[in-house]
């Protein structure tokens, strides 16, 4: 039986960077090896999604809304319109940020786990999980890691093949939505992924 | 389901059983809370929990140390609270930052209000912080606090409210909150939103904070079932961590199941909780004098146990506690064989030799003409840029030489050297970072310079921290920090987690780690060793002026906080620790817990009252033939001594007496009739006395695993000053330092010049100060505006900075003794027997002090000789005092000596007489006799000789030397002199002239042979290619014995005409040896030091405790500019000074006598030593006068009486110089054996300046009285 050593959890993002390379992913997952990068770019993109999450939650946003410059109210009174938002708003059957925690067996090796965080999902009439960018959108999204990890886990954490994922970008006028596809060996992909490891 | 289990029990497991079963039986995860006591718990918790799942998936598993939960809920909720904060800037999200960025924040309120009253600078922000951190964890509303306050009669209370309402509404405004302010804000948190857990499991519920407890009170009611474990008798983190017990049978109202108990353990608590000393069988307790001594122990055992194979020991078997987790220890434990992990103990980040060169080039790159110090320069071309060693010398060279003619900048020295690709490389990153932030230049040299390899992970896990540091002041103050500042800031980062999170886990390595941090990490070990168990950092009082970690918990019920609850409460604290480290030890019968102490610290320092005597040996262990026997026959003069049953009693003793050993035999003697060992406190004048006395009771009491208390009167007022936190009652901080004479020295000039007085009176300021502050009346009245005014602002300095200096130890003991009553019982209490030795030598002060300690019991002995009082001059010593004692009680003279042959007995007599005919109070007239048979018959021991010239007196003596060494070859000789100045002519004559083997026991730190290797390596490596210091070097360690002598190497250098270090000089040891030295470089000078003391003395027994004072010394230096040239240039400054730093090196005579070399020392310093033959050259008039007519008086000693309250006419003022001069003559003419030879010349060079001189009385009074 094959033994992962030293991690046994896995993210789409890890995934992302094993499935490139197994060297950068030890140094980065297993010795936690890497310098902090500069968050103050992504602050922007966190911060969106932390007021789309107090915003959906209903937290009473109008005092940071008003502290915003005209742009970024603008911005985020475009975002409030979109049709992904407006559904989220409205309905009570969701969760914001998700997380998940999916335990997977394969035959003949070590059990390994997949983890992460929905940034929404609407479970009326059917499980939908949004994903917000603030970057583009991913180009290859059928094959995209982040859709296989989020698919198979939302299909594992509510028990059903009724699932879709649907990419919104925050920034254009655009998304994509993939229906999770049972014949779809996700499992299978990913497996492939950590076998990397061994 | 409650659980009471110890930290070995299988309570864990249980919970994570319960967790799992709740989860797979499909309850939600997210009703499921549970909560462990850390982030290694947190890990193995999970990883357990998600081997026992049989669920496929699960929404999360939400196990939390409480500040993780904390963070979580103030980021889920953060609009609930910006929503109350009254201004308009809102935020997305808060700054939930680290400590650092508080700390600036809560400087720059304090800044902002008056703080009245307490008026340490330097210790406000760390009291204020405390007292924060207390009200947060034990959640206290501001009644209780003002309750508190009123309990411990606080007087800064609305200052400090009004300082923390300020900071706390900065924090607002900033939107940062570090883990404290979260915790703090936390119950609005829950107060205002919705539960959503049913089930809460806890594990270590004995060590958590009330503001946990009041959570899980708060959402108790939604809850359907709680699962606790706890330790009945845990709760270690008690007081300093805001830990408090709990009743878990009332909280939830059920019985606990009970696992395993251990009775032993149980038995530990409760008995160290009444100070019951316990047994714990498979446990060695030693005890040694130096700290030295007790790691040698410790590494060789440690050694041998892995070296056994039967014993199939792992290191990880083997662990160390000890609350002084330091870089002496550190370095010593190099030597174990086998990884050392330390799990405690903070570190500067600028320590880092990376992280220190990285700043240095941030600093470079934000202020361009910035001097960088040549020495850290070559360690940056060398260590980070990787640049060839003898070109990084070079181009330093280069730097220092051009910097300073032409005023080149650092980049526009390099730019001569772009040939070379790393150093152009260099060059463009640097221009192409500067106008980057703070944090993206060290980003990008970090990047550059540090390669991702496992080799790096440590210092990149450090670099990273330092990051994440610099990005919250970017994020929270908008760059409104200026980079500057921001790098200051950055160099006083201290961590105090370690490892850090994350960091390089070393599997298999021995543990050093602090009791709470082993605990914590509940670390099983096989063999335990508790280092500095005198030391009194085991027991944790966590008190300081502003906050008292007891009072503050929020069950203290008292109305009041008494000296007595202190004690308890460190007692069960202490019991609690001691408890856990032996449940941990107990992993299986075969383990053995070393339970080991010295008497001194590394530095030097008494240890007092710390865990040792909690401990008693097991029977069978205390072997009966290593009590060696202390017999002493009396002489009929001593023998009323040893009759001593109580009371007041005076022991004047004639030199040569045989004082010492009598004492000795004294404690012995209490000893022996069970005065417990603890109550007997014996002073002497001399730290070395104190010293010597507890290496004599060592050697005959082996078994005494605690000592008497023996120290100078100025180590019992610390104790005093320090025990049970007595010093936060005069508002002085944990920390408080006294104040080192150069320090002192320092602080003075600097105020005199800021008001504009003449330097050149500093010193005698200084003299001033001191003398002012040793009276018993002090009136400010008579002092004259200037010096009043440089008084009150040399106090004022002292209070702000957290200092006292030597004077102010006894004041400060004295009044907090005369204030304070339970102190002053407590010590009184204590101190059953008091000896005092050199008692002519005591001031005043000193005797008040005394006077009040022995109140109670009454009996106090008091040693001395007033004959040989020799410092009343100069010092503050009231001999009168000592006669007056001899008067009034019972007082045993001890008349008899074995030590001198006869004719000098009868010289010294003669002297006693002659002095009384001059001046009354020159002596007490005793006629010392000689002890039948004993002494040497010899009628013309005393020889005078007198020449023309001063050489021929040094060539007399010197051939008079050699003649001894020849007919007595194992005799002791010394040569006495009047002063310092004198002892290092003389050693610098012999050493020129003669072959002659010698020590000078001068007080001038170039006589201690460890600093006198440091500082020519130092020399060395602050200029390496200068071959003088090649020279110094090799000259000094071959006068130290380290290195063959061999003139041939002086010749080689001199006809160099290249730098010796880089050529190829293979041939010579000194030259690979002073490579390695260079290759420290970029380490703090201290630590150079240590690393040099130890390349040469670590074998040498006599010399290896010298080593970490000596680096000490350096540090000390180091830290006033941080600059490796400013501590090389000051340390030569001192070199050849009295040793002032307020830091004792241990000369060679307390260690092993060396008896084949000559001793040179003055006559001050021969004072209690002895030595066959005695040469005392020099005694011309004025050099030691003995006639009120050749005294004059100086300006100066004017100057000092006429501060005091009550001075001394001119005539009395000469008269006490006079006595002394006999008194001192009378002490050097009684260190002779066999021969004592007098001699003076004619003529002396003084001041340059050839002058006629004349014999001093000693050689013609005799002649005269016949």
């Amino acid at each position: 039986m094959f033994k992962i050593t030293k991690t046994d959890t896995f993210s789409a993002n890890s995934l992302k960077l094993l499935d490139k390379s197994a060297e950068e992913f030890k140094l980065k997952y297993e010795e936690n090896l890497y310098l902090l990068q500069d968050d103050s770019k992504a602050k922007t993109g966190q911060n969106l999604h932390s007021f789309l999450c107090f915003y959906l939650k209903n937290f009473d946003t109008s005092k940071i809304e008003n502290a915003m410059n005209e742009n970024d109210r603008e911005f985020i009174n475009k975002i409030k319109n979109l049709d992904a938002i407006k559904t989220l708003k409205s309905t009570e059957e969701k969760s914001i940020e998700q997380p998940f925690l999916i335990k997977c067996t394969p035959e003949d090796a070590h059990q390994f786990y997949l983890t992460g965080r929905f940034d929404a999902i609407s479970k009326y009439n059917k499980i939908n999980i949004y994903d917000w960018k603030t970057q583009n959108l991913p180009k290859d999204p059928e094959n995209d890691i982040q859709t296989i990890v989020y698919l198979y886990a939302a299909s594992k954490l509510y028990n059903t093949e009724n699932v879709s994922l649907e990419y919104i970008s925050l920034t254009k006028n655009e998304s994509i939505k993939i229906n999770y596809t049972p014949e779809f060996d996700y499992f299978k992909r990913i497996f492939e992924i950590i076998q990397k490891l061994y | 389901m409650l659980i009471n289990g110890n930290l070995k029990s299988n309570k864990t497991d249980i919970l994570i059983d319960s967790y799992a079963k709740l989860l797979n039986s499909g309850i939600n995860a997210d009703e499921i809370l549970v909560i462990v006591q850390n982030s290694k718990k947190k890990n193995e918790f999970i990883k357990k929990t998600k081997e026992k799942l049989n669920i496929e998936a699960l929404t999360n598993l939400n196990v939390y140390t409480f500040f993780a939960l904390v963070y979580n809920k103030i980021s889920e909720n953060w609009p609930l609270i910006e929503n109350q904060i009254k201004d308009e800037n809102a935020k997305i999200s808060p700054n939930l930052s680290g400590l650092e960025v508080s700390q600036y924040i809560f400087k720059n309120a304090i800044d902002e209000i008056q703080f009245k009253g307490y008026n340490s600078k330097v210790n406000l922000l760390h009291q204020l912080l405390r007292r924060y951190s207390l009200c947060v964890l034990n959640a206290l509303t501001p009644e209780e606090i003002k309750e508190k306050s009123k309990i411990l009669l606080d007087p800064f209370y609305s200052d400090i409210k009004n300082a923390l309402n300020l900071y706390k509404k900065k924090t607002l405004d900033f939107r940062a909150f570090d883990y404290l302010r979260q915790t703090d804000i936390f119950k609005f948190i829950y107060e205002n939103t919705k539960n959503s857990y049913k089930y809460v499991i806890l594990d270590d519920a004995d060590e958590i904070t009330p503001a946990l407890f009041q959570y899980l009170n708060h959402i108790k009611k939604d809850i359907k079932e709680f699962f606790i474990a706890y330790d009945e008798y845990g709760c270690t983190r008690k007081g300093f961590l805001g830990a408090l017990e709990f009743d878990f049978e009332r909280f939830l109202n059920e019985k606990p199941i009970i696992l395993n108990k251990n009775n032993k353990a149980d038995e530990i608590f409760r008995s160290i909780k009444i100070q019951n000393p316990v047994i714990i069988e498979n446990s060695t307790i030693e005890s040694f004098i130096r700290a030295d001594e007790m790691v040698d122990y410790t590494i060789e055992k440690i050694n041998s146990l892995l070296l056994n194979s039967e014993n199939k020991l792992s290191p990880s078997d083997i662990s160390i506690i000890t609350p002084n987790i330091n870089d002496y220890l550190k370095i010593q434990l190099e030597k174990i064989n086998a990884p050392v992990k330390y799990l405690s103990g903070s570190e500067k980040l600028a320590q880092n030799p990376i992280i220190n060169s990285f700043l240095e080039i941030l600093k470079l790159i934000n202020n361009k003409n910035l001097r960088i110090s040549p020495y850290l320069l070559r360690g940056i071309l060398a260590k980070l840029l990787n640049i060839d060693f003898n070109l990084t010398l070079k181009i330093a060279d280069d730097y220092e030489i051009n910097s300073e003619l032409s005023g080149d900048n650092i980049f526009k020295c390099l730019e001569k050297y772009t040939e070379y690709k790393k150093i152009e490389e260099f060059l463009v990153l640097t221009e192409n970072i500067k106008d980057l932030k703070l944090s993206e230049q060290l980003y990008f040299l970090s990047e550059k310079y540090i390669p991702l390899t496992l080799e790096n992970k440590n210092i990149i896990f450090k670099i990273n921290q330092l990051l994440k540091q610099i990005r919250d002041f970017e994020a929270i103050f908008n760059n409104n920090v200026k980079k500057q500042d921001l790098i200051v800031q950055l160099e006083n980062t201290i961590i105090s987690e370690n490892p850090l999170t994350g960091e390089v886990e070393q599997e298999n390595a021995v543990i050093v780690s602090t009791a709470q941090k082993l605990i914590d990490n509940s670390i099983n070990s096989k063999y335990t060793f508790l280092l500095d168990t005198t030391s009194s950092n085991w027991i944790k009082q966590d008190i300081g002026p502003l906050y008292n970690a007891w009072v503050f918990q929020k069950s203290w019920q008292k109305k009041s906080f008494e000296l007595d609850d202190n004690i308890r409460c460190a007692l069960d604290k202490t019991a609690r620790i001691l408890r856990k480290i032996y449940l941990l030890n107990s992993v299986s019968d075969k383990g053995k817990i070393y339970i080991l102490s010295s008497v001194y610290d590394f530095l030097g320092v008494e240890n007092f009252k710390g865990i040792n005597h909690f401990f008693k040996k097991p029977e069978n262990i205390i072997k009966p033939e290593e009590e060696k026997e202390f017999k002493i026959i009396p002489r009929p003069d001593q023998a009323p001594v040893l009759e001593y049953k109580g009371g007041k009693m005076a022991v004047n003793a004639v030199a040569g007496a045989g004082k010492t050993t009598i004492m000795l035999a004294l404690i012995l003697k209490l000893l022996e009739n069970k005065v417990p060992v603890q109550n007997i406190f014996v002073l002497t004048f001399m730290d070395s006395a104190a010293r010597n006395f507890k290496e004599r009771i060592k050697s005959v009491c082996k078994n005494l695993v605690e000592l008497p208390h023996i120290s100078t009167i100025h180590g019992l007022a610390l104790r005093i000053l320090k025990e049970n936190n007595n010093h936060t009652k005069l508002n002085l901080d944990v920390d408080f330092e006294i104040l080192d004479e150069i320090k002192r020295s320092a602080i003075i000039k600097e105020i005199i010049s800021n008001f504009g007085l003449d330097l050149s009176k500093s010193e005698l300021y200084e003299r001033g100060i001191s003398a002012y502050k040793n009276q018993k009346n002090q009136n400010p009245d008579k002092l004259s505006p200037a010096f009043k005014r440089i008084y009150q602002t040399y106090k004022t300095t002292l209070i702000s900075n957290n200092l006292i200096d030597y004077d102010d130890l006894l004041s400060y003991s004295l009044s907090l003794l005369k204030m304070n009553e339970e102190i002053r019982k407590y010590y009184q209490n204590l101190m059953q027997f008091i000896i005092e030795d050199e008692a002519q030598d005591s001031s005043e002060i000193q005797q008040e002090l005394i006077k009040i300690l022995s109140a109670k019991h009454n009996n106090l002995i008091r040693c001395g000789d007033v004959n040989q009082a020799i410092t009343t001059t100069f010092s503050n010593a009231d001999v009168e005092g000592f006669k007056k004692f001899i008067e009034e009680n019972l007082n045993i003279n001890m008349n008899y000596s074995n030590r001198n042959a006869t004719g000098i007995i009868d010289f010294a007599n003669s002297l006693i007489k002659y002095g009384g005919t001059v001046s009354r109070s020159a002596f007490l007239p005793v006629e010392t006799k000689p002890v039948e048979g004993k002494n040497i018959i010899d009628k013309n021991s005393t020889l005078h000789f007198t020449f023309e010239e001063e050489n021929e007196e040094k060539e007399f003596i010197i051939n008079s030397i050699k003649k001894i060494k020849e007919d007595d070859q194992n005799s002791s000789i010394a040569i006495l002199l009047r002063s310092n100045r004198s002892v290092s002519n003389w050693g610098e004559f012999i050493s020129e002239f003669s072959a002659l083997k010698f020590t000078t026991n001068s007080d001038t730190l170039n006589a201690n042979p460890v600093f006198r290797a440091v500082l020519a390596v130092l020399n060395f490596i602050n200029n390496p290619l200068n071959n003088k210091n090649v020279e110094n070097c090799a000259r000094t360690l071959m006068e130290l014995g380290y290195y063959k002598t061999d003139f041939e190497i002086f010749d080689f250098i001199n006809k160099l005409n290249t730098p010796f270090i880089l050529g190829n000089n293979e041939y010579f040891a000194i030259f690979w040896d002073l490579k390695y030295f260079l290759s420290l470089w970029n380490l703090p000078a201290y630590e150079i030091a240590y690393k040099t003391g130890e390349f040469y003395f670590s074998k040498n027994n006599s010399q290896k405790a010298n080593i970490p004072l000596v680096s000490a010394i350096v540090s000390k230096i180091f830290d006033r500019q941080k600059s490796f040239e400013y501590t090389i240039e000051r340390l030569n400054n001192l070199s050849d000074k009295i040793n002032r730093t307020g830091i004792k090196l241990i000369s060679d005579k307390e260690n092993e006598p060396d008896n084949n070399s000559i001793k040179i020392l003055t006559l001050h310093k021969s004072k209690g030593d002895e030595f066959d033959y005695v040469f005392i050259p020099e005694l011309y008039k004025d050099n030691l006068p003995l006639n009120i007519e050749n005294i004059k008086l100086k300006d100066n000693t004017k100057f000092i009486e006429s501060i005091k309250t009550y001075p001394k006419s001119e005539q009395q003022l000469k008269t006490d110089i006079l006595d002394e001069n006999f008194r001192l003559a009378y002490v050097g003419i009684t260190r002779a054996k066999k021969k004592l030879y007098l001699t003076s010349a004619k003529n002396y060079k003084i001041f340059n300046k050839k002058q006629q001189k004349e014999p001093n009385e000693l050689f013609t009074f005799e002649r005269e009285k016949n």
